[in-house]
């Protein structure tokens, strides 16, 4: 009768309600508020592209932990404790619960994004540095797809799991391997690949798109094309005379897939589970 | 008029477990069923397939037409559910739990009413996930009764209560059916689904062994009345001659000397007439009618 709405009314209430929620929420705004503040004092002449060199190597690692903190426990703490009982005892689908608590728990980390970044942002214009508008956009939107899609994987291991442990597990064995790991492993497959003659002295294209898949290491593409396009990396990004699908635009439609499969993946594991 | 509840060969395995097995049902509107069986009968399973918390591994179940797993959403908006192994929303006081479920079913009105009638209103603004059990299960037996619904599913809704809370909940519940909400509640307790059902469905290791009502059951099971009568003085020949009483099915001396006679419900006076009739003095009289209790020993033994 009245759907995901009123869910994720109740999820926006439920995380600016509670003590932890509201802790975390106050800890990710802050450092983007902090970064603003402290970009000022090395650079005379800050820009966007001098806050995202400041804070990337940071919110690497907590937008990550963000996002899925904020997901990881959203359907699978409620089965366990029963309160989804009582939810689907009224007339909702099991849609209108992922959904609801998806849309709830993103609007949550968009506005601590928002907040947060456009705080810094003014940090930084003010008094003595320049933002662009369109940059700042980019930087918004990407940091918030960022966020988004570990936000997206949280919720889907929460609904494919039955049990709070496993989920708590599987959360961090994601953060580890997707947010440490992975980024570094650039070496090894370089390695392998020269083992079987696949590639001599750098990834080949294929491959760097291919390890590129990494929501960590698109957002840094998408940084490095629409916000910090002055410092070409050799790793994730290899500027505008690389093939089409290194560039920014490709991993900007990668990171919407990266939100829309874990979230379509673990509802349909969850549609037809008993609970 | 489609039934409230239409079960059709329903069977739900857990891996070799059979949780349900092969159970045909239906509950006509305006009825008051009682479902009656011990805790693993399957009570609980048949419950969480008509709310789709689990789905059948074969057959089909419909409420009002709407089938259970189809069209869950619509057979749900007709349902006030009590539902079994619920947890309370953290954080939220019990007026906001009233006030969220006024919200998802789409109704309008002071929470407060709701609270005062399940009586819980002093502890409208505490935090629910304190309440006691018997708190929470007034809490959401009121969610339950938001928006007058055709149908209220109650699992075991009175565990938990105390007594008074336990007679208050079942004067609801014919308040409710007196509305023309069908009701459909389990329980372990006999004297519970007595005082209230019209209609009582007993469970046993996933099947459904009896559908009847009470006085219907108590007939199945033998429709007996046991009197146990303290006389004065008697002889064996009085004993053979009150056994000899058309309808009478027994008579004996028990152990502590008292008269024991088995009989019809309509052969009491004539028994108490015959000793009369013999001047044997009639000192104390118990009757005992075969208790819920006693049938649900007879037919889950028999099964």
């Amino acid at each position: 009768m009245t759907g995901w709405p009123t869910v994720a009314r109740k999820e926006v209430r439920g995380q600016l309600g509670s003590r932890t929620g509201k802790l975390g929420i106050g800890l990710v705004a802050l450092v983007f508020v902090v970064g603003g503040y402290i970009v000022p004092t090395t650079s005379s002449d800050p820009t966007m592209t001098d806050y995202d060199g400041f804070l990337r190597g940071i919110l690497l690692f907590l937008v990550p932990l963000f996002g899925l903190l904020l997901g990881y426990r959203a359907v699978v703490a409620e089965r366990v404790a029963g309160q989804l009982t009582l939810s689907l005892s009224f007339p909702y689908s099991r849609a209108d619960i992922v959904l609801g608590k998806a849309v709830g728990r993103g609007l949550v980390l968009l506005g601590t994004i928002t907040v947060g970044v456009l705080a810094g942002a003014v940090l930084v214009d003010y008094p003595f540095g320049t933002v662009a508008l369109d940059t700042l956009a980019s930087y918004l939107g990407a940091t918030a797809l960022f966020g988004l899609a570990y936000l997206a994987i949280g919720i889907g291991l929460s609904t494919v799991t039955s049990s709070l442990r496993r989920a708590t597990v599987l959360t961090f064995g994601v953060f580890f391997l997707s947010v440490v790991a992975w980024p570094q492993l650039d070496g090894i497959f370089l390695q392998a690949l020269e083992f079987l003659n696949l590639a001599s002295d750098e990834l080949p294209n294929w491959a760097v798109f291919v390890h590129g898949a990494d929501p960590s290491i698109l957002y840094q593409r998408v940084l490095d094309t629409y916000v910090s396009p002055n410092k070409i990396q050799s790793g994730a990004y290899l500027g505008s005379t690389g093939p089409w699908y290194l560039q920014g635009g490709p991993a900007v439609g990668l990171l919407f897939g990266w939100i829309i499969l874990p979230m379509v993946g673990g509802y349909l594991q969850f549609r037809r589970t008993d609970l | 008029m489609p039934p409230a509840i239409q079960v059709d060969d329903v069977t739900k395995r857990f891996g070799s477990f059979t949780a349900v097995d092969r159970v045909d049902l239906t509950v006509e509107q305006g009825e008051v069923f009682g479902f009656l069986g011990h805790n693993g009968a399957g009570k609980s399973t048949m419950i969480n397939m008509l709310l789709d918390f689990i789905r059948p591994s074969a057959g089909t179940i419909e409420v009002f037409g709407n089938n259970c797993q189809a069209n869950g959403v619509e057979a749900r908006e007709r349902m006030g559910v009590l539902p079994e192994g619920y947890g309370m929303y953290d954080g939220l006081t019990g007026r906001q739990h009233v006030q969220y479920a006024m919200e998802s079913k789409g109704v309008d009105g002071d929470p407060l009413d709701m609270l005062d009638r399940v009586g819980i209103t002093d502890a409208a603004d505490r935090a629910a996930d304190g309440y006691s059990k018997g708190m929470a299960q007034r809490l959401v037996f009121a969610m339950a009764l938001l928006g007058e619904p055709d149908l209220l599913i109650l699992d075991e809704p009175t565990s938990g209560l105390d007594p008074a809370g336990a007679r208050a909940m079942r004067e609801t519940i014919i308040t409710e059916n007196e509305r023309g909400a069908t009701v459909f509640f389990s329980s372990h307790i006999l004297e519970q689904i007595e005082a209230v059902a019209d209609r009582v469905g007993i469970m046993h290791h996933g099947q459904l062994v009896a559908v009847d009502t009470i006085d219907g059951l108590r007939d199945m099971a033998g429709g007996e009345t046991k009197l146990l009568i303290t006389v004065d003085n008697f002889t064996d020949a009085d004993v053979d001659g009150i056994a000899a009483i058309e309808g009478v099915e027994q008579a004996e001396i028990g152990d502590d000397g008292r008269l024991s006679v088995t009989c019809s419900k309509e052969t009491k006076m004539d028994v108490l007439l015959a000793l009369n009739r013999r001047d044997i003095d009639v000192l104390d009289l118990q009757t005992t009618e075969p208790s819920l209790e006693d049938l649900f020993v007879e037919y889950t033994r028999r099964s």
